[in-house]
């Protein structure tokens, strides 16, 4: 049988992201436990189904409106960066390509800092002023975006090097809103753009969900990207149109970082890590390569933020900070060690 | 059945080179045509424009009588193999899966038994069985060029179009390649025409040739019409002599001054 071996590594792939299913409950349930305030997420609930047990209030409260709404937040966010930064490596066929090549965390960041330096924004007040700009910036920033590739035919190239222009124009509009801020604003905003989890809630929870399912879709191209990668001719002439793919997968995952982005600010390196941490144990296959790239990214952001929230107790760091110190030296040394290249 | 592609006065311009200047051929179901002609001549924008990956600007295609632009891409991609002059530069897969691309067209997630069937049967015809496993990029490029024909072949195409598909590969490989082309011609009643340099090879295993100019046919017929040293002195600009005896041999002599 000449399909053996494809047999064999379709098997070994479906073992994989089963594993990766497996971790995530188990991250989760860590993340539950560890803090300031140590507590047994499973004690709990066994204490709170047994009628004659007192259930520690705070105890309970710290993990059920803190923890685990942001462990989940944690593991949302991190699969829906990670989906993005691969539908979009695929269809523009370029591996620096993460889900902020568009200009979404340059939109997103400038919405904010408008939101927290001018008070100036499109509706809401407060916290959800700053998220509601961060949204629609984030957004405006990828229209901008595609509008310029557009021009050029939407290959690969005008999209990247249209996102990178509209990224440079919303830095330097964040720099000089820095420029401008008081003081107390400026603290705000170096912190919302350093990307963190600290605000997950239930109700923020619901939007990150809508993410997720914003992401569904994309998994729909899993062919149209495994075609692409022979390069947008060949994909034609098998059936699939290459910037109908393009506008596609470009729309809906800066749709979805868009909404995960406005909440949390921009945390980087997951989107461009958890695709080829992804390559590296499923191989290139995208019906294989997009759930593993999910669960991987889902896990890379939760250990980050149990990482961000332990590793200098009682004070937390930004899980930003974290993805780049700790993430980055680790990525470096896992794609030195590959014996296969896997991008050119 | 009976596969037959009308192309009718196509004209195709890239900015201000005109790549192709009002073609008009027919091409027939079984039958090999080969397209010769210089480098830059249209070879390769003719084999695209009869596969809909390029639009001429005008002009149309039509196949069993329909224009092209009517039927969808997947559509026509069940019906029509491309196999292109250059294999990507970079493809980080497996030969199995590489050729399982060509089921593309058929399949919504999972590979069916009869679309893994279908991919062993076009890697068994083009002989890259013992590649199964390899990565494409480790692949040589006369194997790679196979690969990509097993590809074409796995989309169970009625017109398989190749644009010099025997560009990379040994004497003996040229031969076995066309040597195929030619089976599946006959056995499976497939319209083919490719794009290919070696007149000698063309003429061999040809049923017409058609010989391309700057994008404007200078002749065409059975390669013993087209190939006259006239034809070659005026479209290649070198001087031949034709032997006819067994097979039509172009002999080369020199360059025209
Ligand atoms: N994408 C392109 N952009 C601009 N010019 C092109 C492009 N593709 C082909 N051409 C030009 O069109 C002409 C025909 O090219 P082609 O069909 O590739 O010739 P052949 O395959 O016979 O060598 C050449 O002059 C070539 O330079
Ligand atoms: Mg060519």
């Amino acid at each position: 049988m000449l399909a053996s071996g494809y047999t064999r590594m379709s098997k070994r792939r479906v073992f994989v992201l089963m594993l990766l299913v497996l971790a995530l409950p188990l991250i989760v349930f860590i993340s539950m436990s560890v803090g300031v305030l140590p507590v047994s997420p499973l004690g709990l609930i066994l204490a709170s189904l047994s009628p004659n047990h007192e259930v520690n209030p705070v105890a309970w409260a710290v993990i059920w409106y803190l923890r685990l709404p942001r462990a989940l937040m944690a593991v949302m966010a991190g699969a829906v960066l990670a989906i993005a930064g691969v539908v979009l490596q695929g269809s523009l066929r370029n591996p620096l390509v993460s889900p902020f090549t568009l200009g979404v965390s340059s939109g997103a960041s400038f919405g904010a800092a408008l939101a927290i330096v001018l008070g100036v924004g499109i509706v809401g007040m407060g916290a959800y002023l700053i998220m509601a700009n961060a949204f629609v910036f984030a957004l405006l920033a990828t229209f901008i975006t595609l509008g310029i590739a557009r021009l050029r035919g939407m290959t690969a190239e005008s999209v990247i090097l249209a996102g990178i222009a509209v990224m440079y124009m919303f830095s330097a509009g964040v720099t000089l809103l820095q420029y401008v801020a008081r003081e107390w604003e400026l603290t705000e905003l170096v912190y919302w753009l350093m990307g963190d989890l600290s605000k997950a809630s239930w109700h923020r929870l619901r939007y990150t969900v809508l993410a997720v399912i914003v992401c569904i879709p994309l998994f729909k191209f899993a062919w149209d990207l495994n075609v692409l990668m022979m390069g947008d001719d060949a994909a034609k002439s098998l059936g699939t149109d290459p910037s109908m793919t393009r506008v596609a997968c470009a729309c809906l995952s800066a749709l979805a970082v868009s909404i995960v982005v406005c909440m949390t600010g921009p945390i980087g390196f997951i989107g461009l890590m958890a695709p080829h941490l992804a390559r590296l144990v499923v191989g290139s296959d995208h019906r294989f390569l997009m759930p593993t790239s999910a669960l991987i990214g889902a896990l890379l952001l939760s250990t980050a933020d149990l990482v961000a929230r332990t590793i200098m107790m009682p004070l937390e760091l930004p899980v930003g900070v974290v993805t780049a110190f700790f993430g980055v030296p680790l990525f470096v040394h896992l794609l030195l060690r590959t014996r296969r290249e896997i991008w050119r | 059945m009976a596969v037959k592609i009308v192309v009718r006065d196509i004209t195709v311009s890239y900015g201000s080179i005109r790549a192709l200047d009002g073609v008009s051929v027919e091409l027939e179901s079984g039958k090999i045509t080969s397209i010769v002609g210089p480098n830059g001549a249209g070879k390769t924008t003719l084999l695209k424009c009869i596969n809909g990956i390029v639009r001429p600007s005008a002009g149309v295609v039509f196949l069993d009588g329909m224009d092209i632009r009517k039927i969808k891409q997947i559509k026509l991609a069940r019906r029509m193999g491309h196999v292109p002059q250059l294999p990507p530069l970079h493809l980080p897969l497996t030969v199995f899966e590489t050729v399982a691309l060509g089921r593309r067209p058929y399949v919504s997630w999972v590979l069916s038994k009869k679309d893994i069937r279908t991919v062993e049967e076009a890697m068994k015809a083009v002989g890259i069985e013992h590649l199964s496993d390899r990565y494409f990029d480790e692949l040589s490029g006369g194997e790679r060029q196979k690969v990509l024909i097993a590809m074409a072949l796995a989309q169970e195409p009625e017109v398989l179009l190749l644009d010099e598909p025997t560009s990379n590969l040994d004497i003996r490989h040229q031969l076995e390649i066309l040597n195929l082309i030619r089976r599946l011609a006959r056995e499976k009643n497939l319209t083919v025409v490719m794009a290919i340099h070696d007149l000698n090879l063309a003429s061999r295993f040809s049923d017409i040739m058609i010989m391309l100019k700057d994008g404007r046919i200078f002749a065409i017929g059975s390669p013993r019409e087209v190939l006259t040293p006239e034809n070659i002195r005026e479209v290649y600009g070198v001087e031949v002599t034709i032997l006819t005896n067994p097979h039509l041999l172009v002999v080369p002599i020199g360059v025209v001054p």
